[in-house]
């Protein structure tokens, strides 16, 4: 290699958007009705992420409103595997979908280790940032200043 | 580097009178996904009636077909097609789609995946898992881009919007304006250059690339379009040195890519193939065409390095080539043919093991096999196996030529002979390699 700048480099943001984090939820259990959630390897979906919780997919008729629900969320970086496998206590504090359909449930977080939460949500958004960056370098929008 | 700035009040304001009456299009397969993209909608200003949403690429198509939208938000992925043609087909569905606002909302967060989007007419790009938060900030970015645009940005689209109507002169002069507002206007140089380009005046277009590449030096539209421009004279030298500085800087969309390599080779910058390949290693859906490309990459770029005497990184390369034509017999036959060519046997015969059990049986792992051989045993024993291999109706002029050389060795004249005119007749464009083994 040549001391031609890289993309990091260049633009001092560390991490290449390759080296990206995901999010897997595994080992989903109902602490309320004792029932152990049957997951696709990548685990349940997750739909979104809250200051104080979250949302995620189960499947049908798994939980209920003031569920105890038990689960991993799991995050991996591409390049350096899992960086935190964090345990989370829950409570469902809102549930949609039609019977026989999987459910879209909205969690509040009540037992877990609120540095490595802030860390997710840091990790996210540090991600969601260096590719808004680079989207925006690659497409010319981030010119120079208005005259 | 920070989380998103909230969004201002008059943002949301505007936001929401530019929503108010605009029809948008969710697409995505999750319909968890799809609710929560339609509540920051709503939350946005959108109105209920107008949100429409859809699971599938065909119900997305459809319904594009059957109305007008003047926004999507779709994944990436959408089963076995693209956010990125489902993109193509709104921006054509319509004048009101042209400059309609299109977000993707994806957890494909892969260079080249970015790399596409951008160089496609995609306003904005969304990771899953979002936050309640960053949702709603980077649709409002997405929006704020649409209905407050700089002056700069406002004339640029207007030159475009000419452009694309074929009003060539009047886009050049309003695209010339725009240049005069900015400081750095790569931007305008690019559609300048491209105004020129459907005027069918190359050496203007390239003065305004290299204008917009000294006002950033790693412009990518400029870059990119200057590379096409020479690919288009067959400059494969310019378009390789274009192309080369920009991978080492940003991601490559997979075409780009498979072109990037195909050029490597074409100007013999065999030593920058393994680059490539990471950056190939990195792409999550890997084409076949794509595929194809870096495993003849890699080969030619090991048989470049034996040639330097380079073994290990040419055995590296051979290795890489293997894995990812996935133990594919042409390929392990060219790799040992290149390895037997440089006298490198044991290594040869590692790749002869890799041949999976079912084309053992095929005549690329025969003919392998058989050259392999030739290094290792007797010529009696060589002469027997080759017999056998043309009994069986494995006619390879390799097979032939080994045959009439370990014949000639045995003082086998008359039969070497008859198998040369065989191999002649059959192989004529060879006939001087099959003569000159007689001699």
């Amino acid at each position: 290699m040549t001391n031609e700048p890289t993309y990091s480099n260049l633009y001092g943001m560390g991490k290449q958007p390759q080296d990206s984090v995901t999010l897997e939820i595994q080992d989903l259990q109902n602490l309320t009705s004792r029932v152990i959630a049957q997951l696709k390897s990548k685990g349940a979906e997750l739909v979104e992420l809250h200051e104080d919780g979250l949302r995620l997919v189960t499947p049908p008729l798994f939980c209920s409103l003031g569920h105890k629900l038990v689960f991993r969320l799991v995050a991996r970086v591409t390049e350096t595997g899992i960086v935190s496998d964090l345990e989370l206590t829950t409570e469902v504090r809102d549930v949609e979908g039609a019977r026989g359909e999987e459910q879209t449930v909205d969690v509040r977080l009540v037992q877990f280790d609120s540095h490595i939460w802030k860390e997710i949500h840091r990790l996210s958004e540090r991600k969601q940032t260096q590719v808004t960056e680079l989207f925006d370098r690659l497409k010319g929008s981030a010119e120079g200043s208005e005259k | 580097m920070s989380a998103p700035r909230p969004p201002a009040k008059g943002d949301l304001l505007l936001c929401q009178a530019y929503l108010e009456d605009k029809r948008l299009l969710v697409v995505d397969t999750s319909k968890a996904i799809r609710a929560s993209i339609a509540k920051t909608l709503l939350q946005l200003g959108a109105q209920s009636h107008n949100v429409v949403m859809a699971s599938t690429f065909s119900d997305a198509k459809g319904a594009l077909l059957s109305g007008k939208f003047d926004g999507v938000i779709c994944d990436y992925t959408l089963g076995d097609r693209s956010g990125i043609e489902l993109m193509r087909l709104f921006r054509q569905s319509g004048p009101e789609a042209r400059d309609g606002l299109f977000v993707l909302v994806t957890a494909n967060a892969s260079e080249s995946a970015v790399a596409e989007a951008a160089e496609e007419d995609v306003d904005s790009y969304i990771l899953k898992p979002f936050t309640a938060s960053s949702l709603g900030v980077y649709l409002l970015r997405a929006v704020a881009g649409k209905v407050r645009p700089s002056g700069y940005v406002t004339l640029l689209r207007e030159g475009r919007s000419l452009l694309a109507s074929g009003e060539t002169d009047k886009a050049i002069a309003k695209i010339e304006d725009a240049k005069k507002l900015n400081s750095k206007p790569s931007l305008a140089c690019y559609y300048l250059g491209k105004a020129y380009e459907t005027q069918k005046q190359p050496d203007k277009s390239e003065f305004c690339y290299h204008e917009g590449l000294i006002h950033n030096e790693f412009h990518y539209k400029c870059s990119v379009a200057l590379f096409d421009l020479y690919i288009e004279r067959n400059d494969i030298e310019g378009a390789y040195k274009v192309i080369h500085k920009l991978a080492r800087v940003f991601p490559l969309s997979p075409n780009r890519l498979g072109k990037t390599i195909e050029l490597a080779i074409r100007t013999h910058n065999y030593a920058d193939v393994i680059e490539y390949y990471n950056a190939f290693s990195s792409i999550d859906e890997r084409r076949d065409d794509l595929r194809r490309t870096v495993t003849a990459a890699l080969v030619v770029g090991g048989q470049f390095h034996l040639r330097k005497g380079k073994n290990a990184a040419a055995f590296d390369l051979f290795r890489k080539a293997a894995a990812t034509s996935g133990s594919h017999p042409a390929t392990l036959k060219e790799i040992i043919l290149g390895l037997i060519a440089h006298w490198q046997v044991d290594e040869a015969e590692a790749f002869l093991k890799k041949f999976p059990a079912e084309s053992q049986k095929g005549s690329d792992f025969l003919v392998s096999e058989y050259v392999v051989l030739d290094q290792r045993a007797a010529s009696s024993a060589l002469v027997e196996h080759g017999r056998k291999l043309i009994q069986r109706g494995i006619l390879d002029p390799l097979v032939y030529k080994i045959l009439i050389r370990r014949s000639r060795e045995l003082d086998f004249k008359a039969s070497a002979e008859d198998l040369a005119r065989e191999a002649m007749a059959r192989w004529p464009s060879e006939a001087g390699a099959f003569k000159a083994l007689l001699a």
